[in-house]
This record gives C-alpha cells, structure tokens and sequence, in this order.
C-alpha cells in the first residue's frame, strides 16, 4: 500500500456515515409509488395544457386564427405570440448572466424547427385542448431550412435568427447573421512547431449524433396561483433556482412572485437543467386564476425536447517515437439546433474537460457552436466531454498502434498526475476564463490496473489473430470530467435542530434521482456525529430552501455537498457550547460523538435531544441553526478507466458488448451503492449512445423515429455484466475527500467499443453511433 | 384508433352475431395492442372476446391446436416435443406485451413487423374461422397475399390454428433482427426443411419486415429441394431472386444493406433449420 | 362520450368505476387516485404503468379500461404498502437499485408477477421477464442483482 493510500485508509476508517452504503433515504417510499412526482401531485380542477407545435423546420407565421379555437367546448385560454410578452431570454439554467444568447421568446413570430412552439391551449380537459388546436388556422411563410454544419456556415445561408432583439448579455462572440452562436478557443505552447518536430502526425475528422436523455419521467410542470396571487409552480426541473429567475424574466414579474417546488424527479441527466414548460403553465394559471398541468408526450419529448449536440470533430495529434505527445489540435463544431443555450459551453467542455488529461506543451483549440433549424440541443451528461472522448482516445490507441506499443502503457506513460497543472483549466471558462488548478487526488493508475485485470487484458490478441464470423476484441479508454464549475457555482444549505434530536437539513441542492439528499444527509451525519436517519431532507423549494445552482456539472456531491458539511459544522459549534452549558465543562474539553456531546476525558456526556430540549425550553433559550454557503475555486476531476470486450458478427456489422469494467477515482464515494449506480447506469447510457440510440430525420427536418419504441435504448435483456470498480482516493478540497462521480462514466463507451471494435477486426470507425450498417459498411467497403 | 363503444363476447357464435350486427364499426379486440397501429377516420365498436374459450395449446397426434386467444408468453412457455413456435415468442417485444398480445391478434392483423405471420408460412398447416361461414384454411392460402388474407379474415372470427409438429429429420429456423431485444424487427426470416438420406426433400423459406406483407421464397425454396444438405449449399443459394420484391429498408436503413441483411438472415435461419435437421453447418 | 360502468378487483377488493370506452386502464387508476402507476411513454414500451392483470405483468397504458372488468388487478398500492415492504422492494433498496424511483412501482409488479410464478428464476430468465421495464439510472445491474438474490434466497417460496 502506498503512502498516500495508508493516509486514505486511516482517515477512512474514521468515517462512521460517510463512505457507507446506507439506503437511499426516499427508496422506499418511491417503491411503494407513493404520491412523490410532479404529475402525482397535480390539483383535480387544474386545466390541461396542449402545444401547437411548428410543422415546418423554418418559417414565419404569416396569419394565426384562434378565434375558432377560443369558442369551443373547454378552452380557457390560448395563448401565443399575439397575447404574450415579448421578452428575449435564455432557456438553459446555468450561471447569471449567461454565456448564451437571449434567442428564445415565449412564442415568436417565427419557427425555426419541426416541433417548435407555436401556440398553446388551456382546456378543461387535454382532449378539449387537443381538438382545440386542430382549429387554430395557421398561415405560414416557408423558409429555406439549414440542417447541416456547411450549410449553416456557408455564405448567404439562410438566417436563422435574423430578429434584431436577440442579443447576449456578456461580451462573448455572437454572430446570428452567421448562425454562429458562439466561438471558444485556446492556443499553448506553439502547435506549429509541435507539429513539426514530431515523428509523426495525425489528422483524423470524427462524428457524432443527436442523442436524448429517455428520462423515464418526461417534461411535466403545473402551477396555481396561491391565494395572495403568487404563482406556484411544480416541475421537474434540476435547476429550480435558475427557473424561478428566468420565468419571472420571461413573464415580466418580479422574482418574488414566483415559488418553484422541486418534488422527486424521474430522471433528468441534463435534459432537464433548463426551463422548458415552467413560463406557459405560470402564463395560463395567471391569465385563467386556475391550476394549469403541462406534461409532453413521448414524441414531444423527443422532438421538442432537448438533446445531446452533435458535433464534427477534427482531431489532430504530433507524436514521438518515444511516445511523446508533441502537439494536439481540436478543432470543434458543435450544431446546437434552433436555440443556443447550451452551445457555448458544451463545446469549451469538449475541450476543457478532455484536453488536460495528457501531457502536451502545444495545443490548439478551436470550437464553434452553430444555429440549425433541427432539435434543441442542451446539457446532457458527459456535456462535450463525450463528444470530444470519442475523438481522443480513439486517436490514442491509434497512435500507440504506430510506435508499437500498448495503448494501456502508453496512456500510463502519458496521462495527467497529482500536482500537475494544464492550460485549459485556465484558459477555458464558460463565457469567461476558467480557473488555474493543480491536479489533487488521482488514482487513475490505479483504475487502469485493477480495470485491466477483471477484463483480462493481459489476454488480448492482436486482430490478426482472428478469424471467423464472430470475432471478439477487447479496447479500453480513460477520461477526466469536472467536480463543479470553478467560480461560478454556489450551493447553500441550512440546517436547524428539533428537540428530539433530529435535524432539518433544507438544501438547494436537486436531488434528480441521483441519491443526492441522502448522500448530503450522510455528510451532515457524518460531520455531527449522528445518523442519516436523524435528518429530515427537504430539497428543493425557492421559497424554503437556500439557493443553489442546481444539479448540474457533477456538481452537488463536492460543491453543494461541503455547503452541508460547512453548515453542519457550525451547528456543531452551536450543540457543543450548549452542551458544555449543561456538562459545566469548556468548549475545548468536549467533542461530538454518537449524537452526544462527550468529554474527552470520558467523565460525562448528554444526548443530542436533551441538548436540543434546553436550548429551546430551558436557560438562554434559542434556535439551534445555521445556513451556510460555499463556491469552489476548483473543479478537482475524477478520473475513470474503462475496458469493454466486445463480440462482432462480421456478416451483419452487429456488435454485442459481452463485459464491461468501469474503475472509477471518484475520491471518497460517500455512498459506494449509489457512486456504483451512478456508474453503471452511465456506462449502459454511453453503450446504447455508441451503439443503437438515434435521431433520424425525414427531409423536412421531422424526427422520424420520435418513439421509445424505435429509439432504441436498452432493456435489462440487452444489458451486459457490468462491473463499476470504486477506487479510493481523497480529494483534499471536498466533503470528507470527495470528488463527482456522476458524469464521467458515460464518456467511456462510445471510444472504448471503437477501440475494441478495431483489436477484433482491424477495422476502424469514426462516425458514431456505430449502428450495424455503419460497421459493416466500414469492414466490407 | 378511438373506441366509442364496447361489448363483450364469451361465446365463438356470440361474437359473430355482433360482428354481423354492428357491421363496418366493429372491432375485435383480444390483446388489444394493433389499435395502436391500426388508423381509422371513424371511430369503433369494440368486441372484446378475451371470454371466449379459445384459448391454450394441445397436441394431438402430430398436430399442435393454438387457440387463437392464446398469449405469446404461454406460447414461449408451451414445451412439447416438436414445439419451434417458442422460438419466435421469445423474441416478441417485451414481456408485457408477450402477455397481453395474442397469436390470434398478430396473425390476423398483419403488420410488416408482425413475427408469427412469417414463422407459420414455413410451417404450414390451418386456419379455423368462424363467421359468414365457418371455414378452414391452409395456411399457404390464407397468407397468399394481403388481399387474400383481409379477404379470408373480413367479418370473421379466428378460432384457432393447426401446425404440424417438427419430426425428427425436419428442422425449422428463425431470425429476426432488431437493435435492441425490444425493437421493431429490421429483418425477419423463417425457414422450414426436411432432410432425406441427407437430402433436403422440402423446404420452405419466407420473409417479412422488409416487406408490407411476408412472403414465401418459392425458388429459392426449390433451389433448396434435392440438394444435399450441406451448409455450404447456403453460399451457391441465388439471392438474385429477392431483386424481385420492393423491399423497404426498416430502421434507417439503406437499401444495400437491408439487401445484404435479408440475405444472411435467410441464410442464418435456413442454416438453423438444417442443423436442426441433421446437425450440420458449421460456420 | 357515453359512459359505462365496469368493475373489477382492485388489490382485492371488488370496486366499480364508471369509464368512457377509450379509456386506458392506466388513465382510469391515476384518475381514481391510484397514482403509484406512473406513465412514461403511452406507447407500451417503457413498462413505467405496469400493473398486474390475472397474474400478469401488463402495461395499463395499452391496456383499455374495459378489458379490466371482471378481471383482477394488482396495483402498487396493493404490494408491500405501509411500513411492511415486500421482500421485492426490500431486495431493491438494500442493493441500492432505487434511483430516480420512476420505474420502481412498474419493475416491482414485473418482479412480482414473475417471483409469484417461479420463486427461483434464472439469471437469464430474469432478463427476459423483465424486458420489459425500462430504466436510465441503474444500467439495470442493481435491479438484476436485486432479483438474483431473491431468487437464490428462497424467500419467496
């Protein structure tokens, strides 16, 4: 065991909460179906929303009659361009301002993709509103649509968003009239000359697809006004705070007149870090004083939904015959749909968060994020990095293969360690510089190992050792992601005490389904010596809870978690000077232990309750309480090693995953179940992302295969074994050492079956997903 | 589809009084799946006739009776000597739906994706409907086409089918191709032999998904008849011959690869059923 | 729209509903409060409305509310409710295979139609019993393990 590893051990061996598999506090209500999720919780008399969505990819509304509509059985109220205000705004929830363009309105004049809004109806009931739309009479101007890269960039295309009062509210490249939505970059060291003075080079274009999250909950929000008229709003969102700010934007009312109640979420895994539905519900409750539910169907969904951006990668690498790396270019476009929320930032992910994992003194990097008139593209776990990963670590097997040596050692020879910096962590923010960092914890040597010996990769065969129709192969890949965005990010949590002993733990912090209020509740525990089961979570709730972010940018566990950690820390202060009151003792001679307050010398103790009972009956009396915030000033990575053995039919192109092993450095994992979980169920999203999940589009821009039916997401049936391998580190800067776990899984498959794909067949693909046409096309033509 | 009104039916001559009474509007209902699929400008009458005994699987002398009611979860479930159709149950959408779905429904109502349709047309044997009239059927006629098969099922109730068992020196092959156990098929092939001497003395092949409606191969099929039975045979098999359908390329597809696809899934299941047969191929 | 009556039982207790023809068994419940039945995708696919119909795992959104009469059906609310879970619900939260919880009410009625008809399923015939119920948190190696382990334990026999 190594030094660093004997420290780790013996600070976890103190740990009585943290780093336990403890149940996921809200399991067994959510298995008995209690009444938890946004569409289980909607008023009887509410009306039912129904969305007229835009048949045409591009075009301008020339007429809209809804007088018609407006007469017929049910209808309360419709609502579109005509009777709404007309405010430019940012649907993505990130930081404030953001690095995005304002390019969105409530309902414009304009359409500018199949699915996007036109008008909306608030019927007694969805089919009174259903048939309300076929009445609204519709005149549209066509316009010429841009569903491709070189399209969207060539000279005298179309313009997307030609409307003069879209604007962004930071000074960062925008150029509509371009359908350019936004430009990163960063130049280290001299490319050129890397270039140049490398043995060999590499310049290889890769390319990947529209992709959705399929959180088995949907899009669903309602709201209602209370009876002093503010409106309420219930959604499934992971970001309640940035909703609340940017409907009271969109609607022209003050922040204050808006509570945004986050209940338990069916998922979300970026899909739903943007408000998406929040302003029409809140616009029908204020027109019609009724509670108004909007819940997408599954082709909605898909179509209007949002996904993950494609984006055309050109990869370019200088390497040595020693195996140095001598230069990287990325040059980066990513098609960010009709709306460019999330553009900007996706594609500085695409190299922020791919880029500093190996060592390299010349990198260029170059991204553009461009307008189409296809789906919106948003956050969606792995945000770019997966994208990007696919690229690189495709590339490094490449370029292992050309100096003859194993891409395992080479990774090892070359990838980031401890107490290195980079570049990019600086030089690529979001909208604005990143912030400087020096690597932490890193085990990911470690996760290569012990990765390498469950898949057995000591075993693997060259191609040319392979014959037959089913040949098997085994590929590996490594990644980073991020903990938190740097700077920008806040989490808060408050915490009060109750005369039993039990605390209220109020955070707002999104707990999506991810475990995140038990995994913050262990923390509390843990930092005051008690048990989770003393904590009653309540997360999140404008109106309740502290601010917060949001659940996003693998965020909660190490920002909005050490918010926890800090709170519960000076309730502690609070409970042991009460306790020394009690015991007669100083502050300096107790500490906290099994939901006690104790002497050191172990001469007396009280209990939690009776504490809690004197401070608020007894002598001085008060509220046993804090609130606490915290930002980060790092975005320390996980680090993941992934290894996949794969089966290919030669005479189909049809590849079955046979095993899958994920070693993953996610610092302490302060509930191993759930940081298990988090990786399986990345691991299993990013297989199907590489291999069956697929946007197709009919010639006028429609999704053609808008169905869980014919999307193709995985069963249990088509799932291979899958073994997540939690390796121990301890990040200094975090909640009891911890670090993020839940995006980086997903970065892994698409490169680590590509990598597999070519040791069984000597084959090579680069556009993704390797659907079986598509490998068969690449091993027989 | 929308239903505006329902009854119920616990009896064969029930049921088909209602379908003469109620006329174009009516619908039979089993498992209920295909209203999804099925678009109708008018709305219907639903007959439901999950009461109605037709239901279970027995086997008599050489021939397998499969009421019409019975779900694909028992048909996977049924085990008995010469039983194949578990084969292609098992590869029928999802448990749920393998519940509810029946093989009356999916054989009645044809779809391109419909699996039973093209597993019977390699397997042959009878329909037994009751309505206007009440009649059997060969499979190879009732499946001749679609106009046929509307035709033959119209106004009628389907109250169960007869298939002969798979005897020893027979051999019955099944491939379905999806991206996902779940998903819609992109190819499906079945095939049908009988080895000799180790000779192929019959054969039957059919399609579908590719296709609107499944077809039987007949030349391949007779290509097949009197060769030796050798899975080598499979490479000289002269899948020219699929040039004459229109195929239509399922799950984004090309039309090259869904060509090429077709015909390792033809030859995949003929293999099987050779195996089966006689225990060769071995590639 | 006319409206018929229909009864069937619910968790053992025979009840009536009055229902329109077009109505979805899924619809039907969720209006009559038995929203532990969630809906995902109204297409059949996901398995999020899974209940138990006759002994069998269906979706209720496929399922039309007059195909329920006279039959028997099971919803979550009729499985493991109050402090005494069943031992399917109790195997999925001890090995951590609740996340976002969504598909958990569909994936224990699967398990429980299935567990109910074999107390020892194989590993593989666990797959294929529960194809049916989609979920995007887990990659599904919880809940199948939750499933292996009943299914080796006997507790259900």
């Amino acid at each position: 065991m190594s030094t660093t590893n004997k420290q780790l051990s013996n600070k976890m061996s103190k740990m009585k909460v943290v780093n336990k598999s403890v149940n996921k506090i809200d399991a067994l209500a959510l298995s008995q179906g209690k009444h938890l999720f946004t569409g289980d919780l909607t008023p009887a008399n509410a009306l039912y929303i129904k969305m007229l969505w835009s048949p045409h990819a591009h075009a301008r509304i020339k007429s809209i009659d809804i007088s018609t509509a407006g007469k017929m059985a049910g209808v309360k109220c419709i609502l579109y361009y005509g009777n709404v205000p007309r405010i430019a705004h940012c649907t993505a929830g990130q930081g404030y301002p953001e690095p995005s363009p304002y390019d969105t309105f409530m309902f414009d004049k304009k359409v500018r993709f199949v699915g996007d809004r036109v008008a909306a109806v608030a019927a007694e009931t969805s089919e009174q509103a259903e048939d309300a739309l076929k009445s609204i009479h519709v005149e549209y101007e066509i316009l010429e649509p841009v569903f491709a890269y070189d399209e969207a960039l060539r000279e005298g295309a179309p313009v997307i968003h030609d409307e003069d009062d879209a604007f962004v509210p930071i000074p960062i490249p925008y150029e509509p009239k371009k359908n350019i939505v936004a430009k990163v970059g960063m130049n280290a060291g001299d490319f050129e000359k890397g270039m140049r003075e490398s043995d060999y080079t590499f310049d290889q274009v890769f390319e990947t697809s529209y992709a959705q999250h399929c959180s088995m909950e949907g899009y669903i929000s309602w709201a209602q006004l209370d009876p002093y008229g503010r409106i309420i709003i219930t959604t499934s969102t992971q970001v309640p705070f940035h909703t609340r700010r940017i409907v009271a934007r969109t609607l022209g009312i003050p922040v204050q007149k808006i509570r945004v109640i986050k209940p338990r979420i069916g998922g979300g895994f970026g899909g739903k870090q943007e408000m998406m539905l929040e302003d029409v519900v809140a616009m029908a409750a204020m027109k019609t004083g009724r509670p108004v539910l909007w819940a997408l169907t599954r082709a909605e969904v898909f179509r209007s939904g949002r996904t993950r951006h494609p984006m055309r990668i050109r990869i370019r690498y200088g390497l040595k015959k020693n195996g140095d790396i001598s230069a990287v270019g990325l040059d980066v476009i990513n098609n960010t749909g009709a709306y460019g929320g999330h553009g900007l930032t996706v594609m500085s992910c695409a190299g922020s968060k791919t880029l500093p994992l190996y060592h390299v003194e010349n990198i260029h990097f170059d991204a553009k994020s461009i307008y189409t008139n296809l789906p919106v593209c948003g956050a969606y776990r792995g945000f770019g990095a997966t994208q990007a990963y696919f690229a690189m670590e495709s590339m490094i097997d490449i370029m292992s293969e050309k100096i003859g040596m194993d891409p395992l050692k080479f990774r090892k020879r070359n990838h980031i360690s401890s107490g290195e910096s980079h570049p990019a962590f600086e030089a690529l923010g979001e909208g604005k510089p990143g912030a400087p960092m020096t690597i932490g914890s890193c085990e990911l040597d470690e996760c290569i190992d012990r990765g390498a010996r469950e898949i057995g990769w000591d075993g693997r065969t060259p191609h040319t050792a392979k014959t037959g129709r089913y040949r098997r192969g085994i590929g590996m890949s490594i990644h980073m992601q991020g903990s938190s965005i740097p700077e920008i990010d806040m989490g808060a949590a408050s915490i009060k005490m109750n005369e039993d002993g039990s605390f209220n733990l109020l955070m707002g912090a999104t707990d999506l389904g991810t475990g995140s209020d038990t995994v913050l509740a262990q923390i509390a525990a843990e930092e005051l010596a008690t048990t989770v089961d003393k904590f009653i979570v309540y997360s999140s709730d404008t109106d309740m809870t502290p601010f917060d972010t949001g659940a996003y940018a693998s965020s909660t566990t190490y920002l909005s978690g050490e918010a926890v950690r800090k709170t519960a820390s000076k309730v502690k202060e609070q409970i042991i000077k009460v306790g020394a009151a009690m015991l007669n003792k100083k502050v300096e001679e107790l500490d906290v232990f099994d939901a006690h307050v104790v002497a050191l010398d172990g001469s007396c103790k009280v209990s939690y309750g009776d504490i809690a009972n004197y401070a608020l009956y007894e002598n001085n009396q008060f509220q046993i309480a804090a609130i606490d915030s915290h930002i980060t000033h790092k975005s320390p990575p996980p680090f993941a090693a992934h290894f996949v053995e794969i089966e290919v039919d030669m005479e189909t192109g049809k590849i079955r995953v046979l095993k899958y092993v994920a070693a993953v450095d996610c610092g302490t994992a302060i509930n191993p179940q759930l940081a298990e979980g988090q990786t399986e169920g990345a691991v299993l999203n990013g297989i199907s992302y590489a291999l069956t999940e697929e946007y197709r589009f009919d010639r006028t821009g429609k999704m053609s295969n808008a169905s869980l039916a014919s999307y193709n997401i995985y069963s249990m049936r088509d799932k291979p074994e899958i073994k997540a391998i939690i390796v121990p580190s301890y990040e200094e800067t975090g909640p009891f050492g911890a670090k993020s776990v839940s995006e980086i899984s997903i970065n892994g498959a698409m490169p680590a079956i590509a990598n597999a794909l070519y040791n069984a067949t000597g084959v090579r693909i680069y556009k993704a997903p390797f659907t079986q046409e598509r490998v068969w096309q690449a091993l027989h033509l | 589809m929308k239903i505006k009104d329902f009854v119920f039916a616990s009896r064969v001559s029930e049921a088909c009084s209602l379908i003469r009474e109620i006329g174009d509007s009516s619908y039979l209902i089993a498992g209920g799946t295909s209203t999804f699929f099925v678009s109708s400008k008018n709305s219907k009458v639903a007959i439901d006739i999950n009461r109605i005994p037709i239901k279970g699987i027995s086997k008599n002398n050489d021939i397998f009776k499969i009421g019409a009611g019975t779900t694909i979860n028992d048909i996977l479930k049924y085990k008995a000597s010469g039983w194949v159709l578990d084969r292609v149950a098992l590869r029928h959408v999802n448990q749920q739906v393998r519940n509810i779905s029946t093989i009356g429904g999916n054989i009645a109502r044809v779809f391109y994706w419909s699996d039973f349709p093209v597993a019977l047309r390699v397997l042959e044997g009878t329909i037994k409907l009751s309505g206007i009239s009440s009649k059997t059927v060969k499979i190879s006629e009732a499946f001749h086409n679609s106009t046929v098969h509307k035709d033959v099922f119209k106004g009628s109730l389907l109250e169960y089918i007869e298939i002969p068992e798979i005897k020893k020196g027979m051999g019955f092959g099944y491939t379905k191709e999806s991206r996902t156990s779940e998903a819609f098929s992109a190819a499906t092939a079945a095939a049908f032999v009988k080895v000799d001497d180790g000779i192929i003395s019959d054969a039957r092949v059919a399609i579908g998904a590719v296709l609107p409606f499944p077809v039987r191969l007949f030349d391949i099929e007779e290509e097949l008849k009197g060769t030796k039975a050798e899975s080598l045979i499979i490479r000289d098999l002269n899948f020219d011959r699929l040039n004459k359908y229109s195929l239509l390329p399922r799950e984004g597809m090309s039309m090259d690869y869904c060509k090429h696809l077709l015909r390792v899934k033809i030859s995949d299941a003929i293999c099987d059923a050779l195996k089966e047969a006689m225990g060769g191929c071995n590639d | 729209m006319i409206k018929k009556k229909i009864s069937f039982t619910l968790n053992g207790e025979l009840k009536e509903f009055e229902i329109n023809p077009n109505e979805r068994l899924l619809t039907l419940l969720r209006r009559n409060g038995y929203k532990g039945t969630k809906y995902g995708c109204l297409e059949g696919t996901c398995g999020t409305c899974t209940v138990i119909m006759d002994g069998k795992a269906v979706d209720s959104c496929i399922v039309f509310a007059f195909q329920a009469d006279e039959r028997v059906i099971e919803t979550i609310e009729g499985v493991g409710a109050g402090n005494e879970p069943h031992e399917i619900q109790k195997a999925l939260i001890d090995e951590g295979a609740v996340q976002c919880g969504y598909c958990t009410p569909g994936m224990v009625l699967s398990a429980k139609a299935m567990f109910d008809e074999n107390p020892t399923p194989s590993e593989d015939y666990i797959k294929v019993q529960m194809d049916g119920n989609f979920c995007r948190c887990t990659g599904y190696e919880k809940i199948w393990s939750a499933m292996k382990k009943l299914s080796v334990s006997h507790k259900l026999r």
